[in-house]
C-alpha cells in the first residue's frame, strides 16, 4: 500500500479549517489518517468561531439571510453500497 | 411617566432587533457549516466510490480473483479513504440540517409579518442548533472531528437573547 495523491477540494480545505478544533480533535483525526487529517493537523484553528465572530458583528438584512440560503447549502445523496465496487 | 414609557419601548424595541439579529446570524453561520458539512460529503464520496470502483476491478482482474472488501482494497494497494456505511450515516444529518435551516428561516419571516409566535422562532432556530449538533456526532463518527465549543458558544448567545 504505497503512498497516494489525495486530491482535496478548496471547499474541503476550507470546511477543514472551519471544522478543526481542539489539539486533541487535531490528534484524533491524524491517527485515523484520511484526506483531510494532514490539513487538521495543519490548520489547527476552530472554525465555528466565525459563526461566533458573525454573531458579534454587525447586522445583517433579510436579504442577505436569503442569499446566503439561496447560495449555499444543499442536500446530499449517500453512496449506493449495491454497486459500490462496480458490476 | 413618558419617559418611562418610551424608555419600555426602546427597551422592547432593542429586545426585538437582538432576538431577530442573532436568529438571522445563527441562521447563516447554521447553513455556513451545513453548507461546508455538504461538500466535505461529496468530496469524501467521490474519493471513495472511485476508490471502490477501482478495487472492485483490480480484485475482479487478480490471479485468481479476490472478493472485495475494505481489507482486499487495501491489500491490493488501493485503501477505501472512508468507510462508505459510516459516511452514508452522514448524509441524513446534512440533509435535516439543511432542511432545519430553511424551516427556521420561514418561520423567522412568518414571525416578522405577525403570522406566527416568537417561540415558533425559538423552536425552530432550537430544532436547527440540535441538528447541527447531531451532525456533529455523526461526521466525529465518520473520523472527522469537530470541536463542539464554538458551537456551544454559539448556543450560548443565542440562549440568552431568545
Amino acid at each position: 500500500m504505497g503512498e497516494r495523491e489525495v486530491k482535496i477540494t478548496k471547499s474541503v480545505l476550507k470546511f477543514a479549517l472551519a471544522l478543526a478544533g481542539s489539539p486533541m480533535g487535531i490528534a484524533a483525526i491524524t491517527s485515523l489518517g484520511g484526506p483531510v487529517a494532514g490539513l487538521l493537523a495543519k490548520w489547527g484553528t476552530a472554525p465555528l468561531s466565525n459563526v461566533v465572530d458573525l454573531i458579534d458583528g454587525d447586522e445583517i438584512t433579510d436579504e442577505a439571510v436569503a442569499e446566503a440560503l439561496a447560495s449555499k447549502g444543499g442536500r446530499v445523496t449517500p453512496i449506493d453500497l449495491s454497486t459500490f465496487y462496480g458490476e | 411617566m413618558r419617559k418611562a414609557v418610551f424608555l419600555l419601548a426602546f427597551a422592547i424595541l432593542l429586545s426585538g432587533c437582538t432576538f431577530d439579529g442573532t436568529a438571522k446570524k445563527v441562521l447563516v453561520g447554521a447553513n455556513d457549516v451545513q453548507d461546508g458539512a455538504k461538500k466535505a460529503f461529496d468530496d469524501a464520496k467521490a474519493q471513495t466510490e472511485a476508490a471502490g470502483k477501482a478495487c472492485g476491478t483490480a480484485a475482479r482482474a487478480a490471479v485468481p480473483p479476490v472478493t472485495p472488501s475494505p481489507e482486499a482494497c487495501a491489500a491490493l494497494g488501493i485503501p477505501i479513504p472512508y468507510d462508505p456505511e459510516k459516511l452514508n450515516k452522514l448524509a441524513g444529518p446534512i440533509n435535516a440540517t439543511y432542511e432545519a435551516i430553511r424551516a427556521a428561516e420561514s418561520v423567522r419571516l412568518a414571525w416578522k409579518k405577525g403570522e406566527a409566535g416568537k417561540s415558533d422562532v425559538i423552536a425552530k432556530v432550537t430544532l436547527g442548533l440540535d441538528a447541527i449538533s447531531r451532525l456533529i456526532t455523526a461526521a466525529n463518527d465518520v473520523g472527522i472531528n469537530i470541536d463542539r465549543a464554538p458551537l456551544d458558544e454559539v448556543i450560548r448567545k443565542w440562549e440568552s437573547v431568545k
